[in-house]
């Protein structure tokens, strides 16, 4: 058990990868006429990855404990981890929050409340800090949106609510 | 013809909108460069959405100031406060620090601006003469010269990238695998993709850019909960930049200047080494050059003149590589190799020849943009001031936005989107785990190039000895195969016996392919390596095979 370590497990996630990306390669058709299939770079790259995960796994089974970082000094409990993350993990979901919404929202609404909610998630709990919050996210994402649809002429996602 | 080139390249970058461009972009890469944790890829990498509404030559010309502005706002930082802007200037801080400490950081930020200057002309300089030489040489490669020269450049990056080498590889290969996932260019073949539609395009290379360093490097400040609420930097002021006695100082130590601007150029023709590598291997090659080295990281010019000289250098040695091959010498060039691919320009020894004026401009805007570095310097410092006020979770939260608006800029698909949470994820993931970012940048933007001439070689002879028996073929391979045993050989350096016998060796081998090529000059450089790598094996016959112990300096490349 001494030997398991995150390296060990991410060398296996890989060699798991490599095989069913590889027994994906059994699936594309070959075209009539083609000297050189469309299989054959993907197998080359399954291959030199595979092979170098097993190098991977082999030496962090060799290693024999886990390598610690100096913020993890003892095995963290998932309530530990996620206080730990906690910044990281909630960025991450509000960001996949605001591009779920996007259909809704749109870029200009959509990231508006993205910067708000991030950055009250993020800062002090207070009402001035929140004012402040609402001022920076009308006023950082407006320019960035003024700039990219009239200044470079991109149309960003509109919504459902605030069609133009 | 080359002069009627430069000149129409100075017509191309002396337009008035490209230098207002040039200036923005030098200004940006001041201020952020300056800032901890915010390193000059993730600003070149946030300049390339707006490089997409751009002629070539001003989106290229606007990244190249972003860089040469970040250089320098490494050094204001890493000068005032002690913590380095950027990893390309570590090595200013040892006696950066200690100077303005001793109440001169007008002169430390006046000899870091000047050395800059000085370092990256010089760069420059060679940049102009070495590139079309080496894009010559270029015009003798096949496919088969091409795909070992991809395989060198990954092996290379991964061997610099940190003390587990098979974690860079594997990064590299990873980056490979992006590239393959997707329909296949020749055949329309879906691969990688499990059924699932959106995936038949495949990666983009700027979500998957943005999101490895930006994306990840954001979210790695904000880590630290009580850390993202401070304020960036307290203790940066205001100063004064004294030129007159900077540039003085800086021609009495005119030697420290000239070799470390040379190491700079050749770190930088390196694939995947960058400032980083450079800043800090001139710093020791000036102290072991020096008549007084107990002196060093107490404030000495020499101790600021080598680092920043260095580093600047380093970009003039990586866009001759660049250009000259296109294969990128560090980051920065792999992001602006990208920059041009967006622009449907794919840099290869014909890039010179067939977009002159493109090529010089690049040159011509390097040179041009350490000019404007200096005339805003001393604006940008008054911005670093204010900017490293904001509290670190404010500038990050807004920069995540613009990453999302930038990289929807790019195609105009909300898939795009969800590619750069993606490879925010997992850039996250690898920082964590240690796996090096750099050789996985450099496979997601070598993979094509490196299918295309496999596949390109195995149509036109499946034999696959031809790799060995091309000369450049095996020259690259040689390198490849050398560049993997080199962390070993640096790690054991004065402590085996073998590594005594690494270098003559690896000079001997070379020689193989170089007696394989036509003409006169190259078996007469074989012979010379020959003769080389005997010379140095007599003298350590000589000395008993006796080992030197070596000092900790190893040089790792950190992302940057």
């Amino acid at each position: 058990m001494h030997r398991i370590n995150a390296d060990v497990v991410i060398a296996l996630l890989l060699l798991i990868l490599c095989g069913g990306l590889y027994l994906d390669t059994h699936f594309y058709q070959t075209v009539p006429g083609a000297i050189i299939g469309a299989k054959i770079w993907p197998r080359v790259v399954t291959f030199f990855l595979g092979g170098l995960s097993a190098i991977y796994l082999f030496q962090s089974l060799q290693k024999g404990r886990p390598e610690k970082s100096a913020d993890d000094a003892a095995p963290l409990t998932f309530r530990e981890w996620l206080d730990v993350n906690r910044n990281v993990v909630g960025c991450f979901a509000l960001y996949a929050f605001f591009l779920m919404s996007l259909k809704w929202l749109g870029m200009l609404l959509g990231g508006m409340a993205f910067v708000f909610m991030t950055l009250t998630f993020l800062g002090p709990n207070n009402r001035r800090s929140h004012l402040m919050n609402a001022l920076v996210a009308i006023g950082a994402i407006g320019c960035m949106w003024a700039i990219f649809t009239f200044g470079l002429g991109v149309i960003l996602p509109q919504g459902e609510i605030l069609p133009r | 013809m080359i002069i009627e080139n430069i000149l129409g390249a100075f017509d191309a970058v002396f337009h008035l909108k490209n230098i207002i461009l040039m200036s923005v972009g030098v200004a940006a890469g001041l201020v952020t460069g300056a800032i901890p944790g915010f390193t000059i890829t993730m600003a070149v990498v946030l300049t390339l959405p707006f490089t997409f509404g751009m002629s070539a030559v001003e989106g290229i010309s606007t990244m190249i100031g972003v860089f040469v502005g970040g250089l320098s706002g490494g050094l204001m930082a890493g000068v005032l406060t002690g913590i380095p802007g950027t990893p390309s200037s570590v090595a200013t801080t040892f006696d950066g620090y200690p100077m303005t400490r001793a109440g001169k950081p007008g002169l430390a930020l006046g000899l870091g601006v000047w050395s800059s200057i000085f370092g990256g002309m010089i760069s420059a300089v060679f940049l102009m003469l070495l590139a079309p030489s080496l894009a010559q040489i270029g015009l003798e490669f096949g496919p088969w010269d091409y795909f070992a020269l991809v395989l060198f450049a990954l092996t290379i990056t991964a061997s610099l990238a940190g003390e587990n080498m098979v974690k860079g590889i594997l990064a590299g290969g990873v980056g490979l695998l992006i590239t393959a996932i997707g329909e296949d260019e020749i055949s329309g073949v879906a691969r990688f993709t499990f059924g699932f539609e959106p995936l038949e395009q495949g990666f983009d290379f700027l979500p998957v850019l943005v999101g490895l360093f930006a994306f990840s490097q954001l979210l790695s400040d904000l880590r630290d909960k009580e850390r993202a609420k401070q304020p960036m930097l307290a203790s940066a002021t205001r100063i004064a930049i004294e030129h007159v006695q900077s540039i003085k100082l800086i021609f009495h130590h005119w030697k420290t200047l000239i070799r470390s601007s040379l190491i700079g150029i050749f770190v930088g023709i390196l694939p995947g080494a960058g400032g980083t590598i450079a800043n800090i291997l001139a710093y020791d090659q000036t102290k072991k050059a020096s008549k007084h080295p107990e002196k060093f990281g107490t404030g000495v010019p020499e101790g600021i003149i080598a680092p920043e000289s260095s580093n600047n250098a380093v970009e003039g040695g990586a866009l001759i590589t660049m250009m000259a091959l296109g294969i990128p010498g560090d980051i920065v060039t792999a992001v602006m190799l990208g920059a041009l691919m967006i622009h449907n320009i794919a840099p290869s020894p014909t890039f010179i020849s067939t977009e002159p004026v493109l090529a010089y401009s690049i040159m011509v805007s390097f040179a041009l943009s350490l000019f404007i570095m200096l005339g805003l310097q001393a604006i940008c410092l008054r911005i670093f001031v204010t900017v490293t006020k904001v509290p670190m979770y404010r500038l990050a939260t807004v920069i995540l936005a613009y990453c999302a608006i930038g990289i929807f800029a790019l195609n105009n698909i909300v898939f795009d989107l969800w590619g750069l949470l993606l490879f925010g994820v997992l850039g996250y993931a690898m920082r964590r785990y240690k796996f090096p970012l750099a050789p996985m940048i450099l496979g997601v933007v070598l993979g094509d190039n490196a299918e295309i001439n496999l596949i390109r070689a195995l149509a036109t002879d499946d034999n696959l000895m031809i790799f060995i028996m091309r000369p450049w073929s095996l020259f690259f391979l040689m390198i490849a195969a050398f560049s993997v045993a080199f962390p070993w050989f640096q790690k054991y350096r004065g402590k085996r016996k073998w590594t005594l016998f690494f270098s003559p060796i690896f000079a001997m081998m070379l020689s193989i392919p170089m007696f394989m090529m036509e003409g006169q000059l190259r078996p007469i450089v074989g012979a010379g390596l020959i003769c080389l790598g005997l010379y140095v094996l007599y003298k350590r016959y000589r000395s008993g095979w006796a080992l030197v112990p070596v000092g900790d300096d190893e040089h790792q490349l950190i992302e940057g």
